[in-house]
């Protein structure tokens, strides 16, 4: 069955048709949710509320290709607001005790897990916008089109907030954050080319 | 050179991708279709509403064509609106707007604020919130009539000064009475829920929990005791936490106080007053696994052979929002056992269906829904029953098989919820 017969039965009713969109699509916005906030226990409660929302709109998605960019604008929206309430309530970490997030399976390289662990400290110190345009652009591979999309803002904006996250990750890094600078000038010495 | 932020963000996103435990993948999956169903039960009750009110209004048209309405509407003016297209309303970005009713009611819309006066009656008016924070000034007088919705939540009013806020985004309501009392009518509870003077009303759609707590906003706050439901909300996940600490008066777009997560299956650890409240209290409050853990000390068995309706239903809705579906079908089973004939009794073989259904236990479900429908008919989940029967049978044995109940759910329920796909099986597509 397609995405748009999928969306169809959803609209009608039909609470199968939402496991075979689970299936389909969990993974994905799963990640979204992993690559901005981390791996913390919030993760799939907040899957969760991106699917419901989905189920509320799902009468606004016209065509069956929309599917897919909807739930990742979805869950993009989730991540803002959640990284909003997480500043309001001072828990600008990646997990609630502040730890480096743990991945399901720690990675061979153990430089690239220090630089990675820095690289978020450096994200939870930026506005949630210029975070999130980072990670969509950075870790999600999005387009600028697709991050200007996904943030509601102009592609000029999204590609500002992108240069200004580089800069500071770079600024802040050599300065603050040895393991991430040392990862990051190997790379231009081009020990990992 | 490649971009060092690209392979990092490789790596991050590599484990980012990490697959999920199967147990954790299947708990979401099955979260996200119980969730599904009830929010088609949810709006198929919000469906029948707009046709009592197509009725009434078709009366009222009636009515007037025949004179026998002649005291005209209420009228309104508005000031400092930055845009008022028709019966639109919105306040400009650095101040707010003014509603002023011929009845002597005012309206403050604050900044940013997009309202809209959907009707004016001789009587009152219904004022739709569509996003920000209103304060309304309500005069009191006999008849008087008026509502105020923001989202799915209605507030009924007769006379009152109150300040209602709505975020689309969030899909979050916050109400603060600051004079006389109202009653709200949500789409997460049966019935209405009274809330009084100095009260602060807060619902969460995302999350699927209410709470009430006091405030220092009215004159009489102090003396106000918790809000109570006017009639005992449903079983389903709301939480109502009437006894929060008092927070300070609404502010629009209020993200430093709210709440933090508690969501369909949040697992609290057990508290200190558990003890003194009823299951089915707990349950209201989202406090699943507190419940099943009761249970469980006092033995699964013994409970199912001995408990109340209500603690039976408490800990199959607890067991049902927790994932527990093993659980949650013998303790409905035990409501058919041990209450047939009861309303418990009859809602256990609902919700028995929406559990073989979600378990794709096609004939199972549609036994259940048929037991249902022959036992309750006109029960609260009696158009959801014919549709879970639609459904069950087109996936057994096709559409032309399902054809006649499609065409009994539309004779029954033609603005239901399910009308689309009763059309659709029906041919009339």
């Amino acid at each position: 069955m397609g995405d748009a017969e999928l969306v169809q039965a959803v609209v009608q009713g039909d609470t199968e048709a939402v496991g075979v969109i689970w299936d389909r699509y969990s993974t994905l916005v799963r990640t979204v949710l992993r690559s901005n906030l981390g791996f913390d226990s919030a993760t799939e409660d907040l899957l969760q509320e991106v699917f419901i929302i989905f189920l509320r709109n799902a009468r606004e998605i016209r065509t069956g290709s929309a599917l897919k960019s909807f739930l990742a604008t979805v869950a993009v929206r989730v991540v803002l607001v959640e990284l909003r309430r997480r500043r309001v309530r001072r828990w600008v970490t990646l997990t609630p005790t502040g730890e480096v997030p743990e991945p399901a399976t720690a990675p061979q390289d153990e430089d690239g897990a220090a630089a990675l662990g820095a690289l978020y400290r450096l994200l939870d110190r930026m506005p949630p916008r210029r975070r999130v345009a980072f990670v969509l652009r950075h870790v999600e591979g999005f387009e600028l089109s697709e991050v200007a999309k996904s943030l509601k803002v102009s592609e000029s904006t999204a590609k500002r907030e992108v240069m200004k996250a580089r800069q500071a990750i770079f600024a802040r890094a050599e300065r603050s954050e040895p393991a991430l600078w040392h990862y990051l000038s190997r790379f231009q010495e081009g020990e990992h080319a | 050179m490649r971009d060092p932020l690209n392979e990092l963000g490789a790596l991050a996103h590599q484990r980012a991708s990490a697959e999920p435990t199967p147990e954790l993948a299947a708990e979401g999956r099955q979260r996200i279709m119980v969730r599904a169903a009830d929010l088609g039960a949810e709006r198929a009750r919000a469906w029948r509403r707009p046709a009592v009110l197509t009725a009434f209004a078709a009366a009222a048209a009636i009515a007037v064509f025949f004179g026998v309405f002649r005291s005209r509407p209420i009228g309104y003016i508005v000031l400092g609106s930055g845009e008022q297209t028709s019966d639109y309303l919105s306040a400009p970005a650095d101040k707010p707007a003014e509603v002023r009713f011929t009845d002597g009611s005012e309206l403050t819309a604050q900044p940013g604020t997009r309202l809209r006066v959907d009707q004016a009656r001789n009587n009152g008016a219904r004022v739709l919130i569509e996003r920000g924070v209103a304060t309304a000034s309500v005069k009191h007088a006999d008849r008087s009539n008026w509502q105020f919705v923001a989202g799915p939540f209605e507030v009924h009013v007769t006379g009152t000064k109150l300040t209602l806020g709505w975020d689309p985004l969030k899909e979050e309501v916050d109400l603060v009475l600051h004079e006389g009392s109202v009653e709200v009518e949500s789409p997460l509870a049966r019935g209405h829920f009274a809330v009084r003077a100095g009260q602060h009303f807060h619902a969460s759609l995302l999350d699927g929990s209410m709470r009430v707590d006091n405030t220092n906003a009215g004159s009489s706050a102090a003396k106000q005791p918790e809000a109570t439901p006017a009639v005992e909300a449903s079983s389903s996940p709301e939480v109502l936490a009437s006894k929060a600490k008092p927070e300070p008066a609404l502010a629009p777009r209020a993200e430093a106080k709210l709440a933090p997560h508690s969501k369909l299956n949040s697992s609290p650890a057990v508290q200190s007053d558990a003890p003194r409240e009823s299951w089915p209290e707990l349950v209201r409050k989202g406090q699943f696994q507190v419940v099943v853990s009761a249970a469980e000390n006092r033995g699964i068995e013994s409970c199912l052979s001995s408990c109340t309706a209500a603690d039976v239903r408490a800990l199959a809705d607890a067991a049902r929002y927790s994932g527990k579906s093993s659980l949650a079908e013998q303790s409905l089973q035990s409501l058919r056992r041990r209450f047939s004939g009861s309303g418990e009794g009859s809602a256990a073989a609902f919700l028995l269906a929406r559990l073989s259904e979600s378990r794709r236990q096609l004939a199972a479900a549609d036994g259940w829904y048929e037991t249902y429908l022959r036992e309750a008919p006109r029960g609260q989940f009696a158009s959801d029953a014919l549709a879970g029967r639609m459904r069950a049978v087109a996936a057994l044995r096709g559409s032309a098989a399902a054809k006649p109940l499609a065409l009994e759910y539309l004779r029954s329920y033609p603005d239901g919820v399910h009308a689309p796909a009763a059309k659709k099986l029906g041919g009339f597509d």
